[in-house]
């Protein structure tokens, strides 16, 4: 199937599996270690979107992979690739509620 | 963390989410290697790497950089407004330049992206140093 592929769908697989696979939830993850916490309890906010926010967007991530192959290879559906830009997103949209009101001004 | 910082990391998430959003309706749509929208897939780049992954990365050295023994600590502080200040327009110039070519205005929006950058440059340079020396 993979040979069947084109090189530039292969090509984007490649760059989003490093770019969001790897970078971006390097950077999350730093970002919810280190960031400001809540002076009061959760200290960094409620886990329940940070472990949400992590199956969605690798869900997402592999969903695409395999779907982007499916599609290009075999001729398969485009709901796959519908289904994973939606997890992608709510995943990110989770990340931002998570991180935003940890952004503030803080002396020192 | 400085209110400079605030603002870049606030404006950082906020293109991560329009960036993601153009991403995920380029994927949902359409396979994104579609070459009749090559320029939406520019914008997706470019709100990502510039407008998040830039922005986020000098928003976090600003704050957390070794700083200057004397005021101001963190360089002069009207030098990285600037640079925000141009940062931002060069970001939102090349998106509404892609939207409808209006005159030269995504080639200045990349020549205030790339002013902007050495601005930060210039603002972070001398703090790239061991901690505890002057």
């Amino acid at each position: 199937m993979l040979p069947a592929l084109s090189n530039p769908a292969l090509h984007l697989g490649a760059i989003h599996l490093l770019t969001v696979g790897w970078l971006l939830q390097l950077i999350s993850g730093v970002a919810y270690w280190m960031f400001p916490r809540h002076p009061s309890a959760p200290p960094r906010g409620d886990e329940r979107l940070g472990w949400a926010a992590l199956v969605l967007l690798n869900t997402g991530l592999a969903l695409r992979l395999a779907g982007e192959a499916w599609r290009l290879g075999m001729g398969g559906p485009s709901w796959p690739l519908v289904l994973a830009a939606l997890f992608q997103l709510v995943a990110v949209t989770l990340l931002v509620a998570l991180l935003w009101p940890r952004i503030r001004e803080l002396r020192g | 963390m400085p209110r400079l910082s605030v603002w870049m990391l606030r404006s950082s998430l906020l293109a991560l989410l329009v960036g993601t959003g153009l991403g995920a309706w380029l994927l949902g749509t359409e396979p994104a290697y579609d070459t009749a929208r090559a320029g939406l897939r520019e914008m997706h780049l470019t709100l990502l790497l510039f407008g998040w992954l830039v922005q986020f990365v000098l928003g976090v050295a600003y704050w957390m950089l070794p700083r200057y023994p004397t005021a101001p600590d963190r360089g002069p502080v009207w030098l990285g407004w600037t640079a925000y200040a141009g940062f931002t327009l060069g970001l939102v110039f090349g998106f509404l330049g892609r939207l409808a070519p209006l005159g030269n205005l995504g080639s200045s929006g990349r020549l205030l992206l790339a002013g902007a950058t050495f601005g930060f440059l210039l603002l972070l340079w001398g703090r790239a140093k061991p901690f505890g020396t002057p």
